[in-house]
């Protein structure tokens, strides 16, 4: 998906992701620039980098894996500004 | 003795200075044995949940105040110190490297530190200064070391440090932090943006002054212009005392003006609008009441990343604006790079004479899809607000042609498209080129204002480079020849009638000098930095228009600089004469 928030993943919406993701009982990793990052860690996810328009791929492994995808899909396409 | 740092806070300050000295630095061997490791996790895990409830409690203090920006910055902090990156590297470090939990910390906390200093994104670089105020916190509590509290400060003082960390400065009891001032640190750092929220003057990137002053000696920092004396004798001191309740005073008489029409004693409306950047600015010009705004450096979206920016991108930050405002005017200045403004992933090509080069509007006639995606954007936000497009460095009437075609090509396309536009939306052009000041009686026809660009147009009629130290002195735009071009550009609209107007919007517009000027050469339209815009509103609605008019026919009969600003300055009523220094 491509991150669309004017900012990219400054610490505002960094701090909304990693707290929905944190919350999930599934392993939720970013892909971004052919890396992968822990998206449950402030640090990993402030440090890739992201800003708008950059492309990402949102993977999510684990019991809870739809229902956190859907969430994090939805949370990262309509971050507030 | 003075200090030059980066002017980080606006703001003029005298108070005495607390240091806050930098931490100590830890003994290198802090090895420990491999029966010592759980008990050195046991440590870490506790200080880890003692941190995260500090920052929690800061954060709540902090929105229970209604500072919202700062508990942001805190809560994120609260998950830099539980983040399971941090304790990974500091659990291999425990149990494989066998350090002591503070050494373990340090050493992953400058590993992460050192990701965000790499980075590419400037905001996202200050970021290191984040992580670095959580390592501070956990070794301080793994320590058992007292903390700077700067909660419970007895008298005023200016805090001098290395570094002064978001949370220091969050927790500070503001009423008595007068001044900051650190060695490191610039202007998109945490702490400047928490100092100007905070309306605390700060000097921030000042190298050397920590070694350089002692507890309790008196300092005098100045955020307008970045610099911390020391060592002031008392004439000096009390001068600056004097400087501060003055300022006091002009500002609430200032703040009196807001929501006040704008307009001459003798009942002539002026647009006054401020220059901004972003759609930050916009929020503070609706706050100090700008009558719109008259000049957006639409530039700085394009600066600072990787590649240009999207319709879709410009058409948020533009809509932003023009959504603040509330339907106040906007003059969205079209791409305005080159000259001192690079921007890397265009490939311009170094030039011997980048003022006199491939620059602003050349570049966007050359390179069409770049104007055209703008200019598309730009349309497309006029739906939500009374914008007007103004294009930069117009040289000649085929520049203007060549601009409008591409324009009427953007309207085509969004036609085809289906997508709203204001059909009306006016277009000018910014004075900056002497050539167009010259011309501006043929330009007027294909255009529904002027801005004058002063700055440029001053270096360009002087064939001056400012930056050049050996020539800057002959710089001045109240050079007769100078004063001459914007006669012309102004007569040029008055002439044209119909709603065309004349406007400035460089920093002439905010020098109190030029105001009387300005005015009575017939500007209508003055676009200044949102500090003085108050400033200038007051001399306008203080004097009337058929005063300025004389004020402006006598200058435009001397015929040197110094004559001439002589005699604005005996020409200032005394009651503003305070706004000259």
């Amino acid at each position: 998906m491509v991150v669309t928030h004017p900012t990219g993943f400054h610490a505002r919406p960094a701090a909304l992701l990693v707290a929905r993701a944190g919350k999930s009982k599934s392993n939720v990793s970013i892909i971004f620039n052919d890396k992968t990052v822990n998206a449950k860690s402030m640090l990993n996810l402030l440090g890739a980098g992201i800003r708008q328009g950059s492309r990402i791929v949102l993977v999510v492994e684990g019991e809870d894996e739809q229902q956190t995808l859907a969430d994090l899909t939805q949370l990262i396409e309509q971050l507030p500004e | 003795m003075i200090f030059q740092g980066i002017a980080a806070a606006p703001g003029l300050a005298i108070a005495k200075c607390l240091r806050i000295q930098p931490p100590q630095q830890f003994a290198a061997d802090q090895s420990i044995t491999r029966e010592q490791t759980e008990a050195e996790m046991a440590r870490f895990t506790q200080a880890v949940q003692q941190a995260a409830a500090e920052l929690a409690a800061i954060a709540d203090n902090a929105r229970a105040r209604g500072q919202i920006d700062q508990s942001e910055i805190i809560e994120a902090q609260s998950l830099i110190a539980t983040d399971p990156t941090l304790g990974e590297g500091v659990q291999q470090k425990i149990t494989l490297q066998l350090i002591s939990a503070v050494q373990a910390v340090r050493l992953t906390i400058d590993e992460q530190a050192a990701i965000f200093a790499g980075l590419e994104d400037a905001y996202l670089r200050e970021r290191a200064a984040d992580v670095q105020d959580v390592g501070q916190r956990l070794t301080d509590i793994l320590l058992g070391r007292p903390r700077v509290d700067l909660s419970g400060l007895s008298e005023a003082v200016a805090l001098v440090a290395q570094d002064i960390s978001p949370s220091q400065l969050v927790t500070a009891d503001a009423g008595h932090v007068r001044a900051i001032v650190a060695e490191t640190g610039g202007q998109t750092s945490h702490t400047a943006i928490l100092a100007k929220n905070m309306g605390i003057p700060a000097v921030l990137g000042c190298r050397g002054i920590l070694a350089a002053v002692a507890d309790g000696e008196l300092l005098l920092v100045n955020g307008d212009t970045g610099t911390v004396e020391t060592g002031l004798p008392e004439e000096r001191q009390a001068a600056a005392s004097r400087e501060l309740e003055r300022r006091a005073e002009v500002q609430v008489s200032l703040r009196e003006l807001i929501g006040q029409p704008t307009r001459t004693r003798d009942g002539v409306a002026i647009e006054l609008s401020a220059n901004i950047m972003n759609p930050a600015g916009a929020e503070q010009a609706v706050q100090i009441g700008a009558d719109g705004i008259g000049l957006y450096r639409t530039e700085f979206l394009f600066m600072d990343r990787l590649s240009a920016p999207s319709e879709e991108e410009q058409l948020a930050a533009y809509r932003q604006v023009l959504e603040a405002m509330q339907g106040k005017p906007v003059i969205i200045r079209t791409l305005d790079i080159g000259g001192d403004k690079d921007i890397h992933y265009m490939h311009n090509p170094v030039e011997s004479n980048p003022f006199l080069g491939y620059r602003a509007i050349r570049i966007c006639l050359r390179q069409p899809e770049l104007f055209m995606t703008q200019l598309r954007a730009i349309l497309r936000a006029s739906a939500y607000g009374q914008a007007r497009i103004m294009y930069p460095m117009i040289a000649s009437l085929e520049e203007i042609r060549a601009a409008n075609q591409i324009l009427q090509q953007a309207k085509d396309s969004l036609l085809a498209d289906g997508l709203a536009f204001d059909a009306n939306l006016p277009v000018g052009i910014m004075i900056e080129v002497p050539s167009a000041a010259v011309m501006a009686d043929v330009l007027i026809d294909a255009v529904d204002f002027f801005s004058i660009g002063s700055n440029d147009l001053t270096q360009y009629t002087l064939a001056v480079d400012r930056l050049n130290e050996n020539v800057s002195e002959l710089y001045n735009p109240f050079q007769p020849g100078v004063l001459r071009l914007i006669r012309m550009v102004a007569e040029a609209a008055d002439r044209a009638g119909g709603g065309k107007f004349a406007g400035i919007c460089g920093e002439l517009a905010a020098d109190p000098r030029a105001t009387l000027l300005l005015l009575g050469l017939g500007l209508t339209e003055f676009s200044v930095n949102p500090a003085a815009l108050l400033k200038i509103k007051k001399i306008i609605t203080s004097v009337e228009k058929s005063y300025a008019q004389d004020v402006a026919a006598k200058a435009m009969r001397l015929s040197t600089t110094n004559e001439i600003m002589n005699h604005l300055e005996a020409s200032m009523p005394a009651e503003l004469r305070h706004f000259l220094v």
